[in-house]
């Protein structure tokens, strides 16, 4: 279970996270929703434990990452999964050698069986035999699927993803939602997951939330977001440019 | 900054800015020693990661190798040049080999390598770094929980405290070497006399000296680069400045440390 309470921070004299809480079960997908520059990355740092609050308590199953020591921390990075917004694979190295990192620097399997579950994940985001390239010659999809693949190799107990779809044609973004749904289904495992795709929100959505002014002004559960009398995710879900966000800016 | 734009004197605003600048620097100071501490306690794993030492070394060593060896010959050449026409006045050119041996090992050599490292080597860390800082991979690593000090700054380190004592050695040679050419054709000192005042010349404590300042600066240059890139913030513009920043921080504290060692090694005579 993931929690966040009363979160307060302020970046380069702007207050990005004003007061944000949300709670996550486990076992659940919650879709964070929210316009560009609304905090979602910001959110997501402070989860991992990337940023430190001004004010507020993170608490990821019960560790408070705001204030746990560093092997404290470490515990809990290890369960998670992260797919960060540019995919963030190392350049220096072949995108076999990034996806196996985890492997190779975390565990003592022997180089046969990480080779299988590299070429494994690498298979689940249609990426078998692009695994000799640089991340340089890539496409920002296949930059994303490949962290994607990366994020999975040490099996992840909550997954942090960061726009997954963003970039990809709509058959990847489908094959990708799926395997969220999957994972959730299969190994019950807690995601939350950043997007600015509706169609994907409502479909792989447990329950949604939206960020706004830096804090949480709705969760709900699909059905109940497309239903919602409250103006501003009424504008963001309709993608209307008329409305409460426009003029509020 | 929101208190002198309060007040705007400039006595105010140059305190502030003071102020800020130590803030800065002690700040850098303290980033540095906390790297070059764990990178060292990450040195346990140095047989781990062997493969990229290995790499890191052949980065910063062989590939800075012909430039060293350029610069040393010439170093020794022209210290041959301007000294050799003094002691020609006082008919003692034969005191040559002397002279540019003493100087290549003790000052020259250490610093030139130094030098050469810190623009070649030093700064290419920091852009590298940088350049995974703002581009999210050091945060990606972290959240991997990968050690950032053991997976990125051990093997840059021991590369550097390898190559370049390494490296002041080679330079030392040649620019012995471009000394006895310059004596030989301009001043006709016979190769058997120079080389024979060059090894006189050269004690156990030059020789020790001159490879414990490059190893120093090798640390030094190695830190410099790392922590100066793992600090880069704000895109391309901060990798810029982190990397303009490690090559002058690096000098200056090579020319620094180099007047200390030497002090130090003074006073074992
Ligand atoms: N390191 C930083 N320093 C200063 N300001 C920052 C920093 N990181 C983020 N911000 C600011 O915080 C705000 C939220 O940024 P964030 O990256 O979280 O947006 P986002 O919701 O993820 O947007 P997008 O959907 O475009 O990715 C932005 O206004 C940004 O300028
Ligand atoms: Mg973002």
């Amino acid at each position: 279970m993931i929690e966040l309470i009363d979160v307060h921070k302020e970046l380069g004299g702007t207050k990005v996270l004003d007061g944000l809480s949300l709670k996550v079960d486990r076992g659940e997908t919650m879709v964070i929703i929210g316009r560009s520059g609304s905090g979602k990355s910001v959110t997501f740092k402070h989860i991992t434990g990337l940023l430190k609050p001004d004010s507020g308590r993170i608490l990821v199953d019960g560790v408070d990452v705001t204030t746990a020591s560093g092997n404290e921390i470490d515990l809990v990075r290890r369960r998670l999964g992260v797919l960060f917004q540019s995919g963030a694979l190392l350049n220096w190295m072949t995108v076999d050698a990034n996806v196996a990192l985890p492997l190779r620097e975390l565990t003592n399997l022997p180089e046969a069986e990480i080779r299988r579950i590299v070429d494994e994940k690498l298979a689940l985001v249609e990426l078998n035999g692009a695994g000799h390239l640089m991340p340089a010659s890539l496409s920002g999809g296949m930059k994303k699927r490949a962290g994607l693949a990366r994020s999975l190799v040490l099996e992840p107990e909550i997954l942090l993803y960061d726009e997954p779809t963003s970039g990809l044609d709509p058959i990847m973004a489908n094959r990708i939602n799926e395997l969220i749904i999957d994972m959730q289904r299969k190994l019950n495992v807690t995601s939350i997951v950043v997007t600015h795709d509706m169609e994907s929100a409502f479909m792989i959505a447990d329950r949604i939330a939206m960020l706004f002014g830096g804090r949480i002004i709705e969760v709900g559960t699909p059905l109940e977001i497309q239903a919602t009398k409250n103006v501003i995710v009424r504008q963001f879900i309709d993608g209307k440019t008329q409305g409460p966000v426009g003029e509020e800016q | 900054m929101d208190a002198s734009a309060g007040n705007p004197s400039a006595v105010n605003t140059a305190v502030s800015n003071l102020g800020g600048w130590l803030l800065g620097a002690v700040s850098r100071v303290g980033y540095g020693m906390l790297l070059l501490g764990r990178a060292l306690l990450a040195m346990r794993a140095v047989f781990c990661k062997s493969r990229e030492i290995l790499r890191q070394m052949f980065i910063c060593g062989i590939a800075s190798l012909p430039v060293t060896m350029l610069v040393a010959l010439f170093t020794g050449m022209v210290l041959a040049l301007q000294v050799g026409i003094e002691l020609m006045r006082y008919g003692a050119k034969a005191e040559i080999g002397t002279i540019v041996a003493a100087s290549m090992c003790r000052e020259m050599g250490p610093i030139w390598t130094g030098v050469i490292l810190a623009a070649r080597v030093g700064s290419a860390m920091a852009a590298e770094l940088g350049t995974m800082k703002v581009s999210e991979e050091i945060d990606a690593l972290e959240v991997m929980s990968i050690d950032v000090p053991r997976f990125l700054v051990m093997p840059r380190l021991v590369a550097l405290m390898i190559m370049a004592p390494v490296l002041n050695v080679y330079a030392n040679i040649v620019g012995i070497i471009g000394g006895a050419l310059v004596g030989y054709y301009q001043m006709s000192v016979s190769y058997h006399v120079y080389f024979n005042k060059a090894l006189d010349v050269l004690t156990l404590t030059d020789i020790f000296g001159g490879l414990v300042k490059s190893l120093v600066f090798g640390v030094t240059i190695a830190i410099v680069g790392c922590s100066e890139g793992l600090r880069a913030t704000e895109g391309a513009v901060g990798v810029g400045r982190a990397t303009r920043r490690s090559v002058v921080v690096s000098l200056i504290l090579i020319l620094v440390f180099n007047y200390f060692i030497t002090s130090f090694i003074r006073h074992l005579y």
